[in-house]
């Protein structure tokens, strides 16, 4: 049998995999991956039937229709990856299966990577589940392509940024309790420029709200592009804010791996 | 760096937001020794394994681990194992699926990961339980899962911490049987850290005791109990019309304080000094009273146990001995 | 009403240029089209510069109304790019606008295009009509979608029962 070093050299999986495919397993076969997805669909059935029974839907309507589809799929997903994220370390470490962890020689940035991986497939499976719909609501509207392709590419970053986000939170918080509310704090906060009023909006402090929190600007480009019927690239600049957002918690959190201990806020 | 050393430590300190839990631990622990590591709750015990298992960074000191510098701490994760205190499973996983992912951790292929699992959960006798999910072992079977874990990548040490806590006497001995053969057949050194002095005094080569963040004792089991200066006890039954005639002829002696038995009239309590061996008191006792024409119905020796040694040290150490 | 501004707007596409009015005119090709909502199709102007010099700082815009007065129209919704900076257009000569429009209401429209100078000149000139005949096309009812509906959730429950199962069989 080869010894600790002998196999310590590229024997087996990568780290961060290995942890992916338990992390996926526990969340769709043993967790609440499955259950969390059948409240969405429930969601997003109960929300397209009450759409396509409006009598009076006419090709503007039926534009909407599709956004709405695909703002609550951008909105639940995200919500659902967060909510992830933001338990995966504090909650192993309230159940006390951490220190397991933490007691092998994968990296810790690994560990990170492969929890990560099974949050985002939690928008993963929001997406593919709001295609279905997406598709029978803009038939007819030549929209469906650039809906689902759009609704994809904000989606994966506001996702990406939400997850890094969530696992800072999960991995410096003292308790799985504390996680889940600034998690869910920040989440609303992030929603709350929608709830400006319209001249504010298009104020030029508005507008830069609007661009530099990831939420509404995503959001706003993906209505534009759907409802408004733009190119891909009229709008894109409204994409730098998710952007920079995914890519700042994605190296966050990354650097913050290190930190990752049994008590929270600890050093390891 | 001592050649043969499974375990070495100088000065190691940790304290949590300004209460010390570990205030200066040295340590040395020759390879193949099981190592029994005791002391009172709050003593310092765990955080003294998650120090030399690199799951907490300590504050001050220098360790090494299997003959690795305490600054490689994913070296040492490849050379120990950890049963830890607290442990906790996740039930929707089977015990062959939770040792196989660790095992992949340890940089194991997936059909060796298995492989291994599957062996571990014959050696700690849970292999017709592997494919169950957790959630439905008791907790004598989740504890063998902890220490097949903890055998997971063949390691050098091994760090028991609490291994026996909340079994039953029979699933006590079961893990200390496998604790026994573990050492044994896979030549590993073993740190026990436990309340029961019973079983270190059983299944321990070394003993540390820890107080308050201090070790108040190390040596072998004889060695810590003799040093800690445990008073030695015997018991004496006579008859009880006899019993103040005993008194006077043991204090006579000089071999040691001699109290009665409370309401046992018929016993007395001699107090040995330390300056002389049991042995040798007792026989002077007992020859003492025949002589004397006193009647012996039993005389049965107390302390000089582990756990006197124990409750010495630690009464000591806290400025009440 | 509505035909009295149509009727005015259809004059000033066809007049000549008059002493003291622009020079410039537009028209619009094609002045029919039958379509479906949602689909898109392409509209030419021409914008045509009669005077003796040439014309610069035209800006061309497109404009759609409904004959219906109980269709809302918002012509950003037709076409993303309504208005066209125009370079200077030489004496005696012709500049070509291509635009792409998406049908978005139904019913009978009107499409037009608007020429004016950044300076110089109050006038508008106004093309001649488009005339749109678009047709409704219900593709989303409540008993289509309804299969969608309900199977969605179904496969999903389906998915759930069988990690729940699957979890039984390993206690």
């Amino acid at each position: 049998m080869a010894g600790v070093d002998e196999r310590s050299v590229g024997a087996g999986r990568r780290p961060w995999m290995v942890v992916a495919d338990r992390e996926l397993r526990d969340l769709w076969l043993a967790g609440r991956g499955l259950p969390l997805l059948l409240a969405y669909t429930v969601l997003l059935s109960v929300t397209s039937y009450l759409v396509a029974a409006n009598q009076a839907l006419n090709f503007l309507e039926q534009r909407e229709a599709v956004g709405l589809t695909l703002q609550l799929a951008v909105a639940v997903g995200a919500l659902l990856v967060l909510l992830g994220a933001a338990d995966s370390v504090s909650g192993e470490r309230e159940r006390g299966t951490l220190e397991s962890l933490l007691l092998s020689p994968a990296p810790r940035r690994a560990l990170l990577i492969g929890k990560a991986v099974a949050a985002l497939s939690l928008w993963a499976a929001a997406w593919i589940v709001s295609v279905p719909y997406v598709w029978y609501l803009g038939r007819g509207v030549d929209v469906v392509g650039s809906a689902a392709a759009s609704s994809l590419v904000v989606g994966s970053l506001l996702a990406l940024f939400l997850a890094g986000y969530g696992l800072v939170i999960s991995t410096i918080a003292s308790s799985n309790r504390v996680s889940l509310s600034v998690s869910l704090f920040v989440l609303l906060a992030l929603y709350a420029p929608t709830q400006m009023p319209t001249a504010m909006q298009h104020s030029w402090i508005g507008e830069l709200l609007l661009r530099l929190d990831p939420f509404t600007a995503g959001l706003r480009y993906l209505g534009r592009l759907v409802i408004n019927g733009h190119g891909p690239g009229q709008d894109a600049g409204w994409l730098i804010g998710p952007l920079v957002a995914a890519v700042v918690a994605a190296a966050v959190a990354l650097t913050v791996a290190g930190r990752l201990s049994l008590q929270g806020g600890d050093r390891a | 760096m001592a050649e043969g050393l499974a375990l070495q430590a100088k000065g190691l300190r940790k304290a949590y937001r300004g209460v010390v839990a570990v205030e200066s631990l040295d340590l040395e622990v020759e390879a193949g020794t099981v190592l029994g590591f005791l002391g009172p709750n709050g003593a310092g015990k765990t955080t003294v394994i998650r120090m030399l298992s690199t799951v907490l960074r300590p504050d001050a000191g220098w360790f090494t681990v299997a003959g690795v510098p305490g600054d490689q701490p994913i070296q040492i994760r490849r050379r120990v194992g950890v049963l830890p205190e607290s442990a906790g499973y996740p039930p929707g996983q089977t015990g062959e699926e939770w040792l196989a992912f660790h095992a992949e951790l340890f940089a194991r292929t997936r059909g060796d990961a298995r492989a291994t699992a599957r062996r571990l959960l014959a050696e700690v006798g849970l292999a017709e339980r592997g494919g169950s999910l957790i959630s439905g072992y008791s907790r004598g079977m989740r504890q063998r899962l902890g220490i097949a874990r903890a055998l997971v990548n063949d390691p050098q040490v091994v760090f028991l911490d609490e291994p026996t806590l909340g079994l039953d006497p029979s699933g006590q001995l079961q893990v200390l049987e496998l604790m026994g053969r573990v050492a044994g057949e896979h030549g590993v050194t073993v740190v026990l850290s436990t309340h029961l002095l019973a079983e270190v005094e059983q299944a321990c080569d070394r003993v540390l005791i820890l107080h308050r963040g201090r070790v108040v004792a190390q040596g072998t089991v004889a060695e810590v109990a003799q040093r800690a200066a445990a008073p030695r006890r015997a018991l004496v039954k006579v008859p009880p019309q006899v019993r103040v005639r005993a008194l006077e002829v043991l204090t006579a002696c000089e071999v040691g304080a001699v109290a009665g038995g409370g309401d046992r009239r018929g016993e007395l309590v001699l107090t040995m000094p330390t300056g002389v061996t049991p042995e040798d008191a007792a026989s002077l006792a007992l020859g003492r009273l025949l002589e004397a024409g006193v009647p012996v119905l039993g005389f049965a020796m107390e302390g000089g146990r582990l756990s006197d040694a124990f409750l010495a040290v630690t009464r000591t150490a806290d400025g009440r001995g | 009403m509505r035909a009295m501004i149509v009727a005015l707007v259809l004059a000033a596409g066809l007049a000549p240029a008059a002493a003291g009015t622009s020079p410039v005119s537009v028209r619009v090709d094609p002045t029919t089209v039958s379509t479906s909502i949602g689909q898109r199709f392409p509209l030419t102007s021409t914008v045509r510069n009669d005077g003796d010099w040439p014309v610069s700082g035209l800006v061309a815009h497109l404009n759609v109304l409904s004959l219906d007065p109980d269709v809302y129209v918002d012509p950003e919704d037709w076409s993303s790019q309504r208005t066209i900076y125009l370079d200077p257009v030489p004496a005696h000569a012709a500049t070509r606008l291509d635009w792409t429009v998406q049908a978005v209401n139904s019913g009978r429209l009107v499409i037009y295009v608007a020429v004016t100078a950044t300076q110089g000149t109050d006038a508008v000139a106004a093309s001649n009509t488009l005339r749109l005949a678009v047709a409704s096309q219900r593709t989303v009812e409540a008993g289509g979608i309804l299969p969608l509906a309900l199977a969605m959730p179904a496969a999903v429950l389906l998915l759930t029962g069988f990690a729940g199962y699957r979890r039984r069989r390993l206690r």
